[in-house]
């Protein structure tokens, strides 16, 4: 195996975002999912399109933008995980709430779209669709948020 | 304002108070936690102390020392 692979695996296997081991997975959930979805924007701005990224994409000014921001929020976001001393708690927000702010904007255009019935793109389809669709994106937001604030407040 | 906005701006807030309850947490720092050990290390040398004078104990310069020497090396002689 590639060694820093190797290194990288013990990293992970000793990285611990509190007490519930959990934590460092919904980051390392939230990071994936924002590094893909800076990838597909770059591969297609189509992408840009769907509901919960299409917020993020008004709010940052084109796709090019989002995908550098999201790739930027979710690395300063792994930093933490990873960080061998333990930090403070404004270097924790420093770190994770930027990333939360993001989770908790497609976790809002989802609930919106499931309100208004259709989706970002203009796509209709009854309420309970869109909510059933867009439950794991906002599901993220809240675990992230639980993972943030148990973080904080470990002692 | 837009409905786009309105759900930026909620998100933004919702951070910021999570960012300010993140501010009251009581994590600690290495640092903090090194400073919170020494603490409680002071605190049983102080009531060694307060034992050895109550029972009429005379220490010693080397005593002293010993202690000192104790504190400097975390207790580990």
């Amino acid at each position: 195996m590639i060694p820093w692979l190797a290194g990288l695996g013990h990293a992970w296997r000793d990285a611990r975002l509190s007490r519930v081991a959990l934590g460092k997975y919904i980051v390392l959930c939230a990071s994936l999912l924002h590094v893909i979805w800076a990838g597909l924007l770059l591969v297609t701005p189509d992408a840009g399109g769907s509901t919960p990224l299409h917020i993020i994409v008004v709010v940052c000014g084109g796709p090019w933008r989002t995908a550098i921001v999201l790739t930027l929020v979710a690395g300063a976001a792994m930093v933490f995980p990873f960080s061998k001393y333990r930090v403070s708690n404004r270097a924790l927000a420093l770190m994770l709430i930027p990333q939360q702010t993001f989770l908790l904007m497609s976790a809002g255009a989802g609930i919106r779209a499931a309100m208004l019935g259709h989706y970002a793109d203009g796509v209709a389809r009854s309420w309970t669709f869109i909510l059933s669709d867009q439950l794991p994106v906002i599901l993220i937001a809240v675990l992230y948020t639980v993972a943030v604030l148990e973080a904080a407040f470990e002692s | 304002m837009g409905p786009t906005e309105v759900i930026a701006l909620t998100a933004i807030g919702l951070s910021a108070l999570t960012f300010v309850a993140t501010q009251f947490g009581s994590r600690r720092t290495a640092t903090a936690s090194y400073v919170s050990s020494l603490e409680k290390r002071v605190e049983v040398l102080e009531n060694d102390l307060e034992r050895c004078q109550e029972r009429n104990l005379v220490l010693h310069d080397e005593n002293v020392s010993l202690m000192r020497k104790l504190l400097r090396n975390g207790g580990s002689g």
